[in-house]
């Protein structure tokens, strides 16, 4: 911009710039400077009807003056582009329409798709449904037609081919249907990939049914014994089926269609359909013949443009009371729609009930009614038409509470919000699995839309203290988030338009942090990605456990190799097998590099290495019947299992392990050269789903309950896994001596699963390297291909406190350490305080990034000392759980306390669902623990003393003295216990409780704590002999003043910058922020500093 | 400027003269101090920060918006006439308009206490940055008030200091962003400033014509008269016990004032024209062993931790107290007093409240100049807090920021932390430039309470600049500097940046008729 063209410029640095914030300039050029003007470039007519903005606007006729810079003239264009495209007003909701020359018979369709479920068509033909959308972002909905499913038994010696057609007209009156059930029976040859068949197939009889929901029916009439035809199965118990499958993967195996891949309808082969099941753009049938599958590599691991919407809904509880959807309407849903690949969402509203003042580029749709607003928001959900819906903890409180509250206002059609015409309604679920164990939950379909709740997304993937949504965002995206509990959001509702506003801010930011969680943390990619990896549907990943992606993979391989899969009975063994070995650690703290070997990915390698799998698992009598040699056709394991080698036959799961790790390592070249972010996320997801999938295989051969348990194959492999350790060790401790020429003895300190650590002896960082490179080499010889024993990382210096605890600095170069790596130390667990962090995690930094271990134990007496003397702050001592239930079997602290709450102030007492926070606090002797929890703010507010010991005995002790053992010795660790600094003790004075009712409060002096009775100095500081040191001892409390007010001002403007606003009053009730307590507890202590400074002007020392 | 140097060999050594030496009479200013920044003893702490926001903003805004009524109403941009939005919330996207409102600066750089919470690091004092200004383009400008906030872009920020706090009007428009383009930008002036001797009576008749005169003549350097009073103004005195490099410059700078330095002449024409001291802060150093024990024992990355004493006390150590350096301060103040009446400001390192405003420093660390002091009312200490009309002490002690009048001037003068605060927001040297910013924010401490730590004021927000000063002094500076600012209505103010005296061993001498300022610098040889 030319200066000239700005009528004012102000430059402080002068000192002659006086006046300089007066438009004095010449009369002339100001003047035309206020009548700036452009051509008028706005046609009023092209305004949109709903803006309101009644001023008709006179075209300028004036000719552009030469002033007018290029500056202004962008800045006036940008308005009127504004004025045309407000995103407060108009944003744009609905997808982009179908090209216009677009026809069925001449374009083919392709996208990708995204959900896949069973569905029917004309009136009873069983389909699968695809849903999907294009590269374009058009909806599609795909019918395909005359898959048919089946299962395989093995033929009886006698049966031919010419008794299927009889076969087949049995089993039709075993089944006793009105209409045929049996679409085909046939003979063909197949394995069985349960065990070693000598290379051989079997006939086996195929029966295929004309709908799948017949199949379980005619697998349990054959199973149980009673299509015996002809009592041609000599068996009389039970007869084995295979290929216990469902339809929709059946489908998916069969037609190598993988979950979130590209599929392709070629032009012609399909046609529309005219009566729509949903509210697809595009809604199509066709024949899975000729349906085109493109395998997630190159071009087609793209992703289309998904649409996210990611929402949150704010209800008006009342006081006290947990949001029940039979009383308490919801007030508010804030909803952020994004295109995946794009940076900015493209809708950001908020649905308001009541008058609400505007949001900066954010639309507010307000309404008097809450049924209006609901009914609304699912035309809104109905017209952006998100395909995958994602918000924090959505699936058991937004879902479920918006069913039932429209359900109980009778908003009519409100549950629409699936694809097709399914109603929505919420389920009770109950999810367990052996990683995450059992949980209830709730589920709401919402068919061809995905959803994704972050809550239950990082509860899966993520060890954490807290799951709170602002402890998980402050977790991974290092800030913290303004929480306003919910008594509180009832207060703002009732307010003004402005305390409205302020909530609708707070719900969209509790909206568009799920969606900033989810790209931080990659989950779609990743999700995605394990979805093509393993071939299931996305839903399935989150819906169901570990083994139907391992069987997805199976069943594909086996489909390809003509193996069938036994329908083995679940039975739940108690059988245990012995897991992996761990090497007794040499506990101690280790000021030498300690080189740690691993073997990558140790399990799948042996199998890979033995050939271990079902196809190659093989009994002695088996053995003697093919003649087969030891060491040469088959091996024993060090378990006593047999497998044959790969001369007789390569194991299933032996090749699908080599794929999985052939396609991470290409995933990996392709991911170092991609300079997209995008892609570079899609490609970091796709070598994680490869890894995790490679290592679950050898869980679920462990695994007793599920489908396909082989104790065999997963003993085997730990057997392997603790030979290979152990001969690691006694490698690398013959070769590393001083009789080889090395200059220490080495010496292997621990080792576990896949990992040994060793002591070279060396003190040198870049030697130890150079050694554990060369051993890792050498041992790596002695194995078999593909395993492999690899050198990653030095820890130096090394603290091993035990099995599965340790610490220490982490070096993969000699120049400087990557990072502090700690397993096993309690700084995440949640029952503890802060405190307890915060002094494990310095400790450890001071041993082991400082080396400074006297610091490290100064520092802890330090600490220790603060405690008993009252000095730690109250939050680093708070403790939260979360109430669940009403009635815990056992008394616990918590649950005590929020039950005494309840007794003092129901309105304010934590309900079930919240979370409780505590302090332990002094009580009666012999008083059992839970008694002696209370609420911090009752403590703070009543000088409640706090109960140090507990602190020290039962927090502090045990993790510092696992830590400090090792490093100096049990006796002399205890002593950092007991000691000088713990004898100073001081204790707050309470104002609650038996005897504080009759006692009188007489002024102590500041020096010397001798009561002042007189009566001139009753009012004072100091006693007459302290008299000399009255400077002393003010300036003691007034540094304790100076003190409280830094604390004061900067816990206070904290929390301003936190909510965003200086003028607002801060409301956040956060109780896992750390600074919530501290900030109360500030006022107060502040005020009563002041009273204590206020002492020393009644006091004659100190003013005369 | 005199040094001492330029008067050493001319006059000092010489012989007695014999007749008696002529009594010099100290003439006296007339003095009258505000207690604008005076807290309540028994203050509350219940209240938060916002209202001292919403004071701030409803105080300065009406001028705010008069001046940008004045400067913008009717200008056309684009074909379209800019139009006044009442608040930020109602901007509208490509709309022209102007609004008034806070400003808040987003800065990555401020010191976080959830960090330092995290890191276990000691909260009260913020670890130390130099600059809250990043420069790499992380930091933004918002403009806020009660109904919310809103980002501003564009060239036009690039011209002002920005601090979070100052009350500013913003002409432009809202981008696709949600961004404010902002085209021009204005604050509130300078307030109205008030006559001289508007407050002290009885001078002004006395005094009425050379008034007139003076009001004429406005800050126009003109001959010196002898008559005319001085004030002195010193800051960072910093007496200390373990850093005596400038104890001698003490000693020589209580000699000045007390009038017995240089040769009578000097005393007759200079000296004994100095009618009062101002001390602007940092009178007593707290460094060397007192200062560095707090941050050593939770700061990790200093090993000092290895040169502790073996024998470590807990609890409160009274021997940590190093009472030398205010005993210095009081036997300084109680050689002067006598001669001179002496207005104290703390500063940082004084021993008084950390917070802004700074109250006095308390009686019990002066217990010798305390008997120039008003007398505490008997056994009522609270009555002393109620600003009477009573006499000010002969020994004044008072808050920073301070608010008085000296000879009918208005002065404003603090101890330099409100300076100090701004200074790290912005990209400048230019602390003169700051101080007028101040001035014509109409706020003396903008940044309190966001990086300034400030009482929660919540009937009244004192920091706000009701009155324009004649003098506006700001202590403990880096170095010296002077500047005469004007208003659109005529007000002028001298603006001073005291010198630390430990740091150039200067004193400012300020002509009580003209407000013309000259520095004294004195070195011992």
């Amino acid at each position: 911009m030319a200066p000239s063209a700005l009528p004012q410029k102000r430059a402080f640095g002068e000192a002659s710039s006086a006046r300089s914030n007066i438009h004095n300039l010449p009369a002339a050029s100001s003047d035309s400077a206020k009548k700036r003007r452009l051509d008028d470039v706005l046609p009023s007519s092209r305004f949109r009807t709903f803006k309101n903005d009644g001023k008709g606007r006179i075209p300028s006729t004036q000719p552009k003056s030469a002033f007018e810079s290029e500056v202004l003239e962008r800045m006036s264009q940008d308005i009127s582009d504004l004025k045309q495209n407000n995103s407060e007003k108009d944003q744009a909701w609905e997808r982009p329409p179908l090209p216009a020359t677009y026809n069925p018979a001449t374009d083919s369709l392709c996208f990708q798709s995204i959900e896949a479920e069973e569905g029917f068509l004309h009136g009873g033909q069983a389909t699968i449904k695809l849903f999907g959308v294009t590269e374009n972002g058009n909806s599609v909905l795909l019918h395909v037609k005359d898959f048919k499913h089946y299962l395989y038994v093995q033929a009886p010696v006698s049966f031919g081919p010419d008794d299927c057609p009889k076969y087949r007209a049995f089993l039709e009156t075993q089944l006793a249907m009105p209409t045929p059930a049996i679409h085909s029976v046939t003979l063909t040859m197949r394995e069985n990939m349960y065990g070693f068949q000598g290379n051989t197939q079997n006939p086996y009889i195929k029966v295929t049914v004309n709908d799948p929901k017949f199949l379980p029916r005619v697998r349990r009439l054959i199973e149980t014994n009673k299509a015996n035809w002809k009592g041609m199965w000599k068996s009389d118990g039970s007869i084995m089926t295979f290929d216990d499958i469902q339809y929709l993967l059946r489908f998916m195996v069969d037609c190598s269609i993988a979950g979130m891949s590209w599929v392709e309808a070629p032009a012609g082969s399909y046609q529309l359909v005219n009566d729509k099941h949903s509210n697809c753009q595009i809604e199509a049938e066709m024949s899975y013949r000729d349906l085109i599958a493109h395998k997630p590599v190159g071009e087609w691991s793209k992703m289309a443009p998904l649409r996210i919407l990611s929402f949150d809904i704010e209800c008006a509880g009342r006081k006290g009371i947990f949001p029940e959807p039979q009383h308490d309407s919801v007030i508010q849903i804030a909803n952020i729609v994004t295109k995946y690949g794009e940076k900015k969402p493209f809708v950001r509203n908020v649905f308001c009930l009541d008058t609400t003042s505007p949001i900066v580029a954010t639309q507010i749709l307000s309404f008097d009614r809450e049924e209006d607003m609901l009914r609304e928001w699912r035309n809104f959900l109905e017209q952006v038409d998100p395909d995958i819906i994602i918000g924090y903890n959505i699936a058991n409180f937004d879902f479920p509470y918006l069913l039932d509250r429209a359900k109980h206002l009778k908003v009519k059609d409100f549950d629409f919000w699936s694809r097709t015409r399914v109603r929505s309604v919420a389920k009770e679920t109950n999810f367990s699995s052996k990683q995450m164990g059992n949980r209830d939950t709730k589920a709401t379909n919402t068919n061809g839309r995905l959803q994704l709740d972050m809550l239950q997304l990082v509860q899966r993937d993520y060890q954490l203290r807290s799951y709170t949504l602002n402890s998980v965002c402050s977790h991974f995206l290092g800030e913290q988030k303004e929480d306003v509990h919910h008594s509180m959001i009832t207060e703002l509702f009732e307010g003004t338009p402005e305390s409205r506003r302020r909530l609708a801010l707070y719900c969209l930011k509790d909206a568009y942090l799920p969606q900033r969680l989810m790209d931080k943390l990659s989950c779609l990619e990743n999700y995605t990605e394990m979805a093509r990896v393993t071939g299931v549907p996305f839903n399935f990943l989150l819906a169901r456990g570990q083994q139907v992606k391992f069987l997805s993979q199976l069943f594909r391989k086996a489909l390809e190799q003509k193996l069938v899969i036994p329908n083995l009975r679940p039975e739940s063994s108690e059988e245990q097998y012995e897991g992996a070995t761990v090497i007794e650690p040499t506990r101690g703290y280790y000021d030498v590099p300690i080189a740690t070997l691993d073997f990558a990915s140790l399990y799948p390698s042996i199998m890979q290495a033995h050939n271990l799998c079902y196809t190659t698992l093989i009994k002695k009598r088996d053995i003697e019947r093919w003649d087969l040699k030891k060491d040469e056709d088959y091996i024993v394991t060090p378990n006593g299992d047999m497998f044959v080698t790969t001369k007789q036959r390569k194991g299933l799961l032996a090749q699908i392990l080599e794929e999985l790790l052939s396609a991470r390592k290409q995933a990996k070249r392709e991911l170092a050269v991609e300079k997209d972010p995008f892609k570079k996320a899609v490609l970091n997801g796709r070598q994680l789903a490869l890894k995790v999938s490679a290592n679950s295989v050898y869980g679920l051969t462990g695994a007793t309950n599920g489908k396909l348990p082989c104790l065999e194959i997963a003993s085997s492999v730990t057997s392997f896994g603790r030979q290979m350790i152990e001969r690691t060790k006694k490698e690398v401790e013959e070769r590393y001596t001083i009789a080889n020429g090395y200059s220490h003895d080495a010496q292997v300190i621990y080792g576990d699963t896949d990992s040994v650590m060793v002591k070279f002896g060396t003190k040198d960082l870049a030697e130890a390297m150079k050694l554990g490179q060369d051993a890792s080499e050498y041992v790596s010889g002695k194995f078999i291909k593909p395993i492999k024993l690899e050198f990653e990382k030095v820890y130096f210096p090394y603290l091993l406190i035990n099995k599965k605890r340790y610490a220490g600095l982490y070096w993969t170069k000699p120049e400087k350490y990557d990072k502090m790596d700690t397993k096993g130390i309690e700084t995440v667990r949640r029952d503890n305080c802060l405190l307890v962090q915060t002094v494990i995690e310095k400790v450890l930094r001071m041993i082991l990034i400082d080396q400074d271990v006297p610091g490290a134990q100064a520092y802890v007496k330090d600490t220790i000392a603060d405690l008993l003397q009252n000095k730690i702050d109250m939050s680093k001592l708070v403790i939260t759980k979360a109430l669940t239930k009403e009635n815990y079997d056992a008394k616990q602290a918590h649950v005590e306390l929020a039950q005494r709450m309840k007794k003092r102030d129901a309105g304010s007492a934590p309900g079930l669902g919240d979370r409780v926070a505590y302090v332990m606090v002094k009580g009666a002797t012999g008083s059992k623990n839970f008694e002696r929890s209370e609420d911090p703010i009752y403590v703070l507010e009543h000088n409640v003393p706090i109960d140090t010991k507990y602190y020290l005995d039962n927090q502090l002790a045990k993790p510092l003295g696992r830590i400090f053992e090792p490093i100096l010795g049990e006796t002399k660790a205890k002593s950092l216990l007991h000691g000088d600094h713990t004898r100073v003790v001081s204790v707050a004075a309470p104002t609650v409780g038996g005897l504080m009712k009759f006692a009188k409060k007489t002024q102590t002096c500041m020096g010397c704590k001798k009561p002042l009775t007189g009566k001139e100095e009753s009012q004072g500081a100091v006693c007459a002999d302290d008299a000399p040191r009255v400077g002393e001892l003010y300036k003691k409390t007034l540094d304790r003043v100076s003190d409280l007010e830094v604390r004061f001002g900067r816990l206070w403007t904290q929390c301003q910058r936190c909510q965003g606003s200086m003028h607002c009053e801060v409301i956040c009730s956060s109780k896992d922020c750390p600074i919530f307590y501290m900030r109360m507890k500030a006022k107060k202590d502040l005020e009563d500093a002041n009273k204590e400074l206020q002492r020393f002007d009644f006091d004659a020392a100190a003013m005369w | 400027m005199v040094t001492l140097d330029e008067v050493l060999g001319s006059g000092l050594l010489q012989k007695p003269s014999g007749d008696a030496p002529e009594a010099l009479q100290r003439q006296i200013t007339n003095y009258k101090p505000l207690h604008t920044f005076k807290l309540e003893k028994t203050r509350p702490y219940q209240q938060q920060y916002a209202d001292i926001y919403f004071l701030r903003l409803t105080k300065i805004r009406p001028a705010v918006e008069a001046a940008a009524s004045a400067a913008w109403e009717g200008t056309v941009l684009g074909g379209e006439k800019v139009k006044r939005v009442e608040r930020v919330l109602d901007v509208r996207q490509g709309e022209l308009c102007w609004v008034a409102g806070t400003v808040y600066m987003d800065m990555p750089l401020k010191p976080s206490i959830l960090e330092d919470v995290s890191k276990d690091r000691w909260i009260s004092a913020p670890t130390s940055v130099g600059h809250y200004y990043s420069g790499n383009g992380e930091d933004s400008v918002m403009l806020e008030d009660d109904s919310g906030r809103i980002r501003l872009v564009g060239n036009a920020l690039q011209n002002h200091f920005m601090v979070t706090g100052c009350i500013v009007a913003v002409m432009g428009t809202e981008n696709a962003n949600g961004e404010f383009e902002v085209i021009d930008l204005l604050f509130a002036e300078l307030p109205p400033q008030p006559e001289r001797w508007s407050l002290s009576k009885g001078k002004k008749e006395a005094d009425s014509s050379e008034d007139v005169e003076m009001m004429d003549a406005s800050f126009s350097r003109q001959s010196h008269k002898p008559s005319s009073k001085k004030i002195a103004l010193v800051s960072g005195l910093e007496f200390s016990n373990a850093d005596t490099s400038y104890a001698m410059e003490l000693n020589l700078l209580l000699e000045y004032l007390l009038g017995e330095a240089l040769d009578p002449s000097v005393q007759r024409d200079e000296l004994s024209h100095i009618t009062r001291l101002i001390i602007a802060g940092n009178s007593i150093s707290t460094t060397a062993a007192e200062q560095a024990k707090p941050a050593a024992a939770f700061d990790t990355t200093t090993v000092t931790n290895k040169f502790q004493p073996q024998i470590k006390k807990y609890g409160y150590d009274s021997s940590s107290y190093n009472p030398v350096p205010s005993q210095l301060l009081d036997s300084f103040l109680s050689d002067l007093l006598p001669t001179m009446p002496v207005t104290l400001l703390p500063g940082a390192l004084d021993p008084a409240n950390a917070s802004y405003p700074q109250q006095p420093i308390h009686p019990a660390m002066f217990p010798q100049s305390r008997t120039y002091m008003p007398p505490p009312k008997a056994g009522a200490g609270k009555d002393r807090d109620v600003p009477g009309e009573e006499e000010p002490g002969w020994f004044d002690n008072v808050t920073n920021p301070w608010e008085g009048e000296i000879e009918g001037w208005r002065v404003l003068g603090t101890g330099g932390q409100n300076l100090d605060d701004v200074f790290k927001y912005v990209e400048s040297e230019d602390r003169l430039g700051m101080m007028e910013a101040m001035c014509r924010w109409r706020c003396v401490a903008p940044t309190a309470p966001d990086t300034l730590w400030s009482y929660p004021f919540q009937e009244d927000e004192p920091f706000v600049i009701k009155e324009c000063p004649h003098l506006f002094f700001v202590g403990c500076q880096p170095e010296f500097g002077t500047k005469v600012i004007h208003g659109p209505d005529g007000q002028a103010v001298r603006l001073i940046a005291v010198p630390s005296f430990s740091e150039t061993r200067e004193v400012v001498l300020v002509d009580t008729e003209t407000l013309d300022v000259e520095r004294v610098k004195i070195v011992a040889e």
